[in-house]
């Protein structure tokens, strides 16, 4: 019986024992330890390219990357939204899908096969500031690559039966933007913040799109395209696995004959609006279960001087990372959130930041409140950013970097967007690494600072109205203006 | 130590075309306690990609008791004894990383990005949090809001979305693919932190796990340092729920009403599971149905009649058998009836007459220009390896799947159009206006 004691007790002891010894193979100094690094000021290594000008004046930049047999082109026509006026409102976008789906060789069918036989991807994209594209193929395919490309540039169909088809379908997608979450905050957002009559605010402005749309006819699609997509315009990246001469001679081949037209200066239109600063929109969708939350005020160009100092201090604030001070009052403390985050976008003649996430009815008023005070305490110097907090961003910065333009196509596309579009240098890409290193806490606080307004903030809801305004009354906003829904 | 890895060279000698894809080489080592370590070495970037591969989703979850593979997975960053509240992400984050996870039907999977020369780190987070998580209960009560959040905002504000998931719900009542991933919100208003802990005691082991290191790293240093810090594991006994079945039988049509002024057709198939011989045929199918910009579907009732705004299909194809789900956008709801004929039509066309040649190349060329653009990031290109592994314990079936396809013929479309699309044994939903 003793002994059956002792067994039972040296067992019990050795479990404790064992217990002991794996409790502490884990421990917090363990991690602490394992913890802690500065990473190294990475230098993102621009590829040895050339700049190769048509003489109709359009620019490439090619640079050979033989790992893999592949051929990829990112590239710009130097025009963007910004030239459009309310009457052509909408006109970039469906000009640039129109040219990517039929040519003057090729209608839709035998353009889509073709594309797909060879194994070649093109797209398109209207952006504010520049037309994108971006096209790719397997390294054997270059000629059709080229080729392909050339025929929708250059011969793009805008008479072809699918017009009246595309028109029906942007018509479609406007009346739908008008029904979900997201558009429905944007569209009442961006012509807050830049007006009616300012191309910033066009293209969430479903109204004006639904408009314009059924006024479009291919003469002025064909009128607008021979304005625009000129070669003189136009500036490509091309890296992958060839050789340099042989690109060049595909250049000429199907883009050297193209010829330039003179077209007059164009002189951006200015910001002409004072935004309704303060003023809270709560737009009625009878069945959202959570409301949606936008909200956010004008900001700078992208000349802004002081841009990568608060990039980094807005990284601290709103990052959407769970160590921003955003998810951690809203996520992390309250549980109001799956997630949160503040975004600065700077374009040629203006800008916008915003904070935006999706919150629980009960906790509408206290998420706009807390994004607020979060901002407040910052500026105010209340919650300063400390340099912990600021050597965090700086250091996953310069980690993560390297992996942001590991392919030889990104810094190349970086060194193109920066040398042609955006006037600095090509090199720009390190320079900006250089910059942020430089920063300490002080500085990016005073930047925060100056150029933070909460005072600011126009609000955009959407949700079950009924119950925005109950918890918005509830915590005394009393001053909101009710949007009915499909207004 | 050094005789027990097995190094793998991986040639993907495809005979689609004259392109030799590059060497993917990895090594493979099993820990005693049933580990797998798998470890791609690249060093493009001098970075690392820590993941843990769990064999437990959402199909492995207890009816009454849905969203908890995805909720643990929430609980996974709220600590262990010896990492506070916070803690993981603060001590990934003071390195310069990034973490993140995810759930699946059968998988949920961890992941850190660090600077290399924090291996260690990583490696040290995944083990502790795999046999000592600490599931306080305030914690845990916070962050069930934060997942209902969640479930709000992606599945139920979403017409697409919502309307998927009744329609699925119906179709696999009772089996482990009758709920989403995110479970439903009844389940998630009485679900308890022991229940989580229950769950996670049982899934999250050694033997039912594996470890994926990708990028600037010695494969063999590596190994021993998992060794190092999860060696110690006891395998655990994994008992799974027994599975339901279930079986289509002809047509069923839901009307599904929400906010939008998209009409749109979903279609639900039953497909074998994903290691299937019959998927590349099924997915090839698909594309040359639906999928491709010269498809029978796209040609017929999108650039000839204008009757749709797109259409598509995807398999979801897991360990257990999944289902295929084809849709197409029209305009209103009256049109839905005449669009769902009209697919049948070029269904059984493909079927009765069996496809071009030119159809399948452009099937072979996109999955090759897919595999090779795809070398661009060994560490996404090793997702598919690992995945394969845990599902179906064979890291090569996307090599068998590239052979596969590159001998498909006309006869084998026909084949699985007859066998699993023909008969309209599905699941039909209508998303429609909602007045």
């Amino acid at each position: 019986m003793k002994r059956d004691v002792l067994r039972k007790v040296l067992v019990i002891l050795l479990v404790v024992l064992s217990v002991l010894v794996y409790a502490s193979k884990f421990t917090s100094e363990l991690f602490k330890q394992l913890a802690g690094a500065k990473n190294k000021i990475p230098t993102i290594p621009i590829p040895a390219y050339e700049r190769f000008v048509l003489p109709n004046k359009m620019v490439c930049y090619i640079a050979q990357d033989k790992r893999l047999p592949i051929i990829e082109i990112k590239g710009y026509v130097k025009y963007g939204t910004l030239n459009e006026t309310p009457e052509i409102a909408g006109l970039s976008a469906f000009m640039l899908d129109l040219m990517n789906s039929a040519t003057k060789n090729r209608d839709e069918f035998a353009l889509a096969e073709e594309k797909e036989l060879k194994g070649v991807s093109i797209s398109f994209s209207a952006q504010p500031d520049y037309y994108q594209l971006s096209a790719s193929a397997l390294s054997d395919d270059v000629e059709a690559l080229f080729e392909l490309l050339a025929d929708e540039l250059r011969n793009p169909e805008f008479r072809a039966d699918n017009f009246a088809r595309k028109q029906q379908e942007y018509m479609q997608s406007f009346a739908q933007a008008k029904t979900q979450e997201q558009p429905m905050a944007k569209r009442y957002f961006y012509t807050a913040i830049y007006g009616e009559n300012h191309p910033y605010s066009f293209y969430t402005n479903y109204a004006l799109l639904s408009k314009v749309m059924p006024t479009l006819t291919p003469d002025i699609v064909e009128e607008f395209y021979s304005k625009t997509i000129l070669p003189d315009r136009i500036v490509l990246a091309i890296v992958g696995d060839f050789e340099t001469e042989k690109v060049k001679e595909l250049l000429l081949k199907y883009f050297g004959d193209w010829e330039s037209i003179k077209m007059e200066g164009f002189e951006p239109p200015k910001i002409d609006h004072e935004p309704p600063h303060g003023k809270i929109f709560v737009l009625d969708r009878p069945t959202s279960t959570q409301a949606y939350l936008m909200m956010g005020y004008e900001f700078f160009d992208h000349r802004f001087a002081e841009r990568i100092a608060f990039l980094m201090a807005n990284r601290v604030y709103g990052s959407g990372m769970f160590n921003c001070r955003l998810m951690k009052s809203l996520r992390t403390e309250k549980g109001y959130v799956y997630g949160v985050s503040s975004s600065m976008q700077l374009y040629e003649v203006g800008g916008e930041y915003y904070v935006t996430t999706s919150v629980r009815y009960d906790a509408v008023a206290d998420t706009i409140r807390s994004i607020i005070e979060e901002m407040k305490a910052i500026k105010s110097g209340e919650k300063p950013i400390d340099e912990d907090e600021l050597f965090e961003v700086i250091n996953l910065y310069n980690a993560q970097f390297p992996d942001a333009y590991k392919d030889t196509i990104s810094i190349l596309d970086s060194v193109v967007l920066n040398a042609e579009i955006r006037g600095r240098s090509p090199n720009y890409v390190n320079e900006f690494i250089q910059a942020y290193n430089a920063l300490d806490a002080q500085t990016v606080n005073d930047v925060f600072s100056k150029y933070s307004y909460p005072e600011k903030f126009v609000v955009v809801l959407v949700g079950q109205k009924d119950r925005i305004v109950e918890n918005l009354e509830k915590h005394g906003y009393t001053s909101y203006e009710v949007i009915e829904f499909g207004k | 130590m050094r005789k027990l890895f097995l190094t793998v060279f991986v040639l993907l000698t495809l005979t689609l075309l004259a392109i030799e894809v590059p060497t993917v080489k990895y090594v493979y080592h099993q820990l005693p306690n049933g580990l797998q370590i798998y470890v791609f070495e690249d060093h493009t970037v001098p970075l690392v990609k820590v993941q843990v591969w769990y064999k437990v989703g959402s199909i492995d979850e207890e009816k009454g008791r849905t969203g908890v593979a995805h909720l643990l997975e929430h609980e996974m960053f709220n600590g262990t004894e010896a990492i506070g509240k916070g803690e993981i992400d603060e001590l990934i984050t003071s390195v310069g990383g990034q973490l993140n996870a995810g759930t699946y039907y059968d998988y949920t999977v961890y992941y850190e990005i660090v600077p290399s020369a924090k291996l260690e780190l990583a490696l040290a987070i995944e083990a502790d949090r795999m046999r000592n998580l600490k599931i306080d209960p305030i914690d845990f009560y916070r962050e069930l809001e934060v997942v209902k959040q969640e479930r709000r905002q992606r599945v139920e504000n979403n017409y697409i979305q919502s309307g998927w998931e009744e329609l699925q719900s119906n179709a696999f009542a009772g089996t482990p693919l009758g709920h989403f991933i995110i479970g439903w919100m009844e389940d998630l208003n009485k679900m308890t932190h022991d229940y989580v802990r229950d769950f996670y005691e049982m899934f999250y082991a050694p033997n039912n796990a594996i470890v994926a290191i990708s990028g600037d790293v010695d494969p063999q240093e590596t190994i021993v340092l998992v060794e190092k810090y999860f060696g110690d594991y006891e395998p655990v006994e994994i008992k799974r729920p027994v599975y339901a079945e279930t079986k289509f039988e002809g047509e069923k049509v839901l009307r599904l009403p929400r906010i939008t002024r998209y009409a749109l057709m979903l279609q639900l198939y039953q497909i074998p599971r994903g290691d299937h011989e019959d998927l590349p045929a099924i997915e090839a199918l698909l594309d040359i149905w639906l999928n491709s910009e010269s498809s029978r579907v796209i040609n017929e009732l999108y650039y000839k009649r204008g009757m749709i705004l797109g259409c598509g299909g995807f398999t979801t194809a897991l360990r257990i058998p999944g289902y295929a789900l084809v849709y197409a956008f029209g305009y209103k709801e009256d049109d839905l009836d005449q669009i769902k004929e009209a697919m049948d039509e070029e269904l059984r066309k493909i079927a009765e007459e069996g496809v071009f040649e030119e159809e399948l190349e452009k099937v072979k060329k996109a999955r090759l220009k897919e595999i090779i653009f795809g070398l661009k990031d060994i560490r996404e290109f090793s997702d598919m390896i690992v995945l394969s592994a845990l599902r179906y314990d064979d890291p090569y079936l996307y090599k068998k799947k590239i052979e596969t396809t590159s001998k498909l013929t006309s006869e084998d479309i026909r084949r699985v159009a007859r066998q699993y699309f023909l008969s309209k044994d599905r699941y039909v939903g209508y998303i429609v206006p909602k007045n």
